[in-house]
């Protein structure tokens, strides 16, 4: 016991010098890895992480983006029969190439795309497709295949299989809520929204520093279980409420310093827009720079489902998206980081293909992946379902969504994806 | 093995203790306070039980909010008497606003209920059905809508199922939030009538896709009054007679048929019941439990109050799987917090906008759940963000002073609050209320730093603490900053200030999460 006191407080020391001469906020990798290599042989022993290592960030566009809107089939005569409320004029299309183009309001995607740092999947979809929103969310959540239920996500399998014992920032979901994709036996990762939130506050200021007591009790008493040890063995069963408190606990205090310091030393003129996904993708980029040993990064862009009056919406949900992945990569750019980010943005449910009545479009069954990246193979990956051979109205995928988890999984992080999807898949060449 | 599972569902006869009362308050209602426990364990289980679940014989009184008329013209009726259609734009932009400010208000307006009601299940019970019916102001954009469906689900909460699914299939703010209104002869929108099957009655995998495709015309043409009163209004013109053949049956049938017939599925009774066990027992019920509930269910016809009572009155309910081992969700810990510190719900509209935020930010806002599947609730309530969210809130509940970024209209969706003018803070600041220590013990009573401890542990964990928390909280509260002895005295304001930081200290674990 006593000796784990010492080692703690040595790493604190080492790590806290660190931040405090490393002026610039540029450390030096060798000493960087000393740090992460003290904390993995105390309490959190296992796989070692670098802040070198290649990372994925993952883009979720909640609700499920209407694909046919998106990459626009502009020659063809189907789509416009289909769609004639809601169908993008042909003069408007971005265009790609002789068929296909993008929505208007992908300038910046489309910009990227012709200088190689962006590649569409299309076609994406699983076999027996669920039309339930939440069905097919838990489907693309967990990985699983459309007659089977499972409960922890596949980024969750990951840590399960890969980072028994990493440090919680591994993975970081930036928003209010966990997604199902992180579910892991054991609670694994942060998720945060706001990093001046992100610590205990304590203002009582009234006598003075009388309070400052408080604080170590707190850490006492929440750091109690930071002995991953003490804490009790967690099964396959779902963990126990109090378990798992403790441990998101110990994630919490564990992280919080960490991060805020990060965040504290970013500096940037890459403006990026006032919205949420832009706001999220900021955030990611600075905890990038500040060399977390984190590979996956996870946020959202909410808003998708749209049943009723889409052009608005998606219009304005495209140009957003559009706007804050440019910023990002420009970011991550000039922090020379562009080729060690991946990014995907999927969406958990696609549309049909024939508008409603409601000027909108209800759940379908085949859609688009995005990737990003200074490392990709850009273009247009997969084929483009037939818009007239279709499956109880909807688009014929042609490309497992396990498949670009496999190739993720495989060609960016450089593990087995067999134990993580179950079985094995094709991988596709996008990256 | 038969004997002990078909037990779980026999009469609770064990003790009735300190620890059996506050287990049934703080699942029927939304805290414990000592006082109220003290008066439980005086009368009998069925007595205590009786008050809580017949709440109708507790007289009630709640002023209605602003919102409770519609308004004129109605907030998504596009105002014809302009014709230049930028002034158009901005008195619809003003609307809007106007809305929202609605919105916020009756939001305030539940919470206050919730703190205050004499009703706690009735509130409780709201909540969960607001949870189930999960419908969102983000796309109804109408308060006095989202006010009436919230009365309609505080109407039937303890009645009957099936009427509250008629009402509901009527109910304006669900046709706008389902699309409903869209849903017509000959073009249907399968919205209402697939959730109705998934998410409100049976589940997945219990109806087919024709189903949901066949009932989609039953309930076509069930809209509503844009203008004036705002109502429930079947347009004849718009609804398919034609024949459906729905779960085997064929007919004509409309939206009432499709309920009758959805409520004969046996399913149905098991699908609701396990629901409504896990919001307030524990998740992954035995079979046996669900089997029995439901049977109790059906055999009185979708009467909720016989099932609420069994389940309220079971062994499994008191068992140690249920027994401090839920997570409080965000309105459970910010409602319950203002109960049993005995603190009020600030008049200050700035205040207010605080617990507003908190609600959101802890991922529960009132009227505005994620999605028409509701909350998840259990382990999903809390993450490393939304845990340090709560310990934080404690916080400014203890020291009356809110953290910068509790402050301030909160931003765009996914975006933490932007930071509040500073004039703001530094009034907040002035203001502050501190918890007052002597509404919550008599220190001239307690002797010890042990006793305190003690005695805090029932107030906020209605446990007590385990050796290791007692060594910490009590050398916390004997230590002064030089590492010598703190002394105890009553009146000493000092002595309250230490007290403050042991409260903040003992919600600032993960204890106090559960209930």
């Amino acid at each position: 016991m006593k000796e784990e006191i010492h080692l703690h407080t040595r790493r604190e020391f080492l790590r806290r010098s660190i931040f405090l001469t490393s002026a610039a906020w540029t450390v030096p990798t060798f000493l960087n890895r000393t740090v992460w290599a003290l904390e993995n042989s105390g309490p959190l022993a296992g796989v070692k992480v670098s802040p070198d290592d290649p990372i994925l960030v993952v883009i979720q566009l909640s609700g499920g983006n209407d694909g046919l809107n998106t990459l626009v089939p502009y020659t063809n005569d189907a789509y416009y029969k289909a769609r004639p409320m809601l169908a993008v004029p042909a003069k408007d299309v971005l265009k790609i190439n002789d068929v296909l183009g993008f929505h208007p309001n992908f300038a910046r995607l489309k910009s990227m795309l012709d200088s190689g740092k962006m590649a569409v999947i299309q076609g994406v979809g699983y076999p027996n497709p669920n039309r339930s929103h939440f069905r097919s969310m838990e489907i693309w959540h967990t990985a699983s295949d459309s007659d089977k239920y499972e409960t922890s996500g596949w980024i969750g399998r990951y840590f399960d299989n890969h980072c028994k014992g990493c440090d919680p920032t591994t993975a970081v979901n930036i928003g209010k809520l966990m997604p199902q994709a992180f579910s892991a036996k054991i609670p694994f990762g942060v998720t945060i929204e706001d990093p001046e939130m992100y610590r205990w506050i304590n203002t009582s200021t009234r006598y003075g520093d009388a309070m400052k007591s408080a604080e170590a009790v707190f850490r006492k008493i929440n750091k109690a279980s930071a002995d991953p040890k003490a804490m009790p063995q967690m099964g396959d069963e779902p963990p126990q409420s109090m378990d798992y408190l403790q441990r998101t606990a110990m994630n919490a205090q564990l992280s919080s310093d960490r991060i805020r310091e990060v965040v504290k030393q970013y500096h940037s003129n890459v403006a990026y827009p006032d919205t949420g996904i832009g706001y999220g993708l900021k955030l990611v980029a600075q905890m990038i720079s500040g060399k977390l040993p984190t590979r996956i990064y996870y946020v959202s862009q909410g808003g998708y489902d749209t049943h009723a009056n889409q052009l608005n919406d998606q219009n304005k949900l495209l140009a957003e998206l559009s706007e804050a992945v440019f910023s990002f990569y420009q970011d991550l750019e000039q922090q020379r980081n562009g080729e060690r980010v991946l990014s995907i943005a999927f969406a958990e449910l696609v549309r049909r293909v024939t508008e409603n009545a409601a000027k909108g479009t209800d759940h379908g069954a085949a859609g688009l992946i995005f990737a990003f990246g200074g490392k990709i193979k850009p273009g247009i990956h997969g084929e483009a379902p037939s818009l007239t051979d279709l499956n109880r109205g909807d688009l014929k995928f042609n490309i497992d969504f396990r498949s670009v988890y496999a190739t993720v999984l495989e060609n960016w992080l450089r593990v087995s994806s067999t134990p993580i999807l179950g079985r094995s898949f094709p991988k596709i060449g996008f990256v | 093995m038969a004997d002990s599972t078909s037990s779980l569902l026999a009469p609770y006869t064990g003790p009735w203790d300190e620890r059996a009362a506050a287990h049934l308050l703080n699942r029927v209602c939304f805290s414990a306070p000592i006082e109220q426990i003290e008066m439980l364990m005086k009368q009998t289980p069925d007595q205590a039980l009786q008050r809580l679940l017949y709440y109708e014989y507790t007289p009630e009184s709640c002023p209605d909010p602003s919102c409770a008329e519609p308004s004129v013209p109605s907030p998504d009726a596009v105002p014809k008497s302009q014709s230049n259609e930028q002034e158009r734009q901005m008195q619809r932009k003003e609307q809007q606003r106007m809305e929202k400010e609605h919105g916020m208000e009756l939001q305030a307006w539940w919470i206050q209920r919730m703190v205050t009601t004499p009703r706690p299940l009735q509130e409780k019970l709201t909540l969960f059905w607001h949870g189930h019916f999960a419908t969102s102001f983000v796309k109804v954009k109408n308060a006095y809508l989202m006010w009436l469906q919230n009365e309609t689900l505080r109407r039937n909460a303890n009645g009957n199922f099936k009427k509250m699914l008629l009402e509901i299939s009527r109910d304006p703010a669900m046709i706008v939030w389902l699309d409903n209104n869209s849903n017509v002869k000959g073009k249907p929108n399968e919205n209402y009538a697939r959730e109705v099957m998934e998410l409100f009655t049976l589940g997945e995998g219990h109806y087919t896709e024709q189903d949901i495709k066949e009932s989609a015309r039953a309930f076509t043409g069930w809209s509503y009054r844009k203008q004036g009163s705002q109502q429930f209004q079947f347009q004849p013109k718009q609804h398919d007679v034609g024949e459906k053949v729905f779960m085997g049956k064929k007919g004509n049938w409309d939206g009432d048929d499709i309920i009758n017939i959805i409520f004969e599925q046996p399913h149905c009774a098991r699908f609701i019941v396990n629901k409504l066990w896990v919001y307030f027992a524990y998740e992954n019920p035995e079979p046996e439990v669900v089997d029995g509930l439901a049977q109790i269910l059906r055999e009185n016809n979708y009467d909720l109050k016989p099932l609420l009572w069994k389940l309220f009155s079971c062994r499994a309910f008191y068992s140690e799987r249920a027994i401090h081992a839920q997570i409080k969700s965000p309105a459970q810990l910010v409602v319950g917090s203002f109960q049993i510190l005995k603190r009020e719900l600030p008049d200050d509209p700035n205040l207010l906008q605080i617990i507003l935020n908190v609600f959101r930010l802890m991922g529960q806002e009132l009227f505005a759940p994620p999605d028409v599947d509701g909350w998840d609730g259990g382990l999903a309530w809390v993450n490393t963000a939304s845990l340090l969210l709560r310990y934080n809130f404690s916080n400014y509940l203890v020291h009356g002073i809110p953290p910068e970024n509790m402050v301030g209209k909160i931003g765009k969706a996914g975006k933490p609050p932007s930071p509040p003018k500073g004039e703001v803070t530094r009034a907040l600041r002035r203001s502050a209320k501190v918890l007052d220590v002597a509404s919550l013990c008599d220190l001239s009573r307690l002797a010890t730093s042990e006793q305190i401890v003690r005695h805090f542990a029932r107030l906020l964990w209605n446990d007590q603490p385990d050796q290791e928390n007692l060594r910490e909280f009590t050398r916390f509260l004997d230590t002064n900053e030089s590492g010598g002895t703190f002394a105890f005295q009553a009146q000493n304001p000092a002595a309250e200030e230490k007290i403050r930081g042991l409260v903040h200290l003992m919600m600032s674990t993960p204890q106090y999460q559960l209930c």
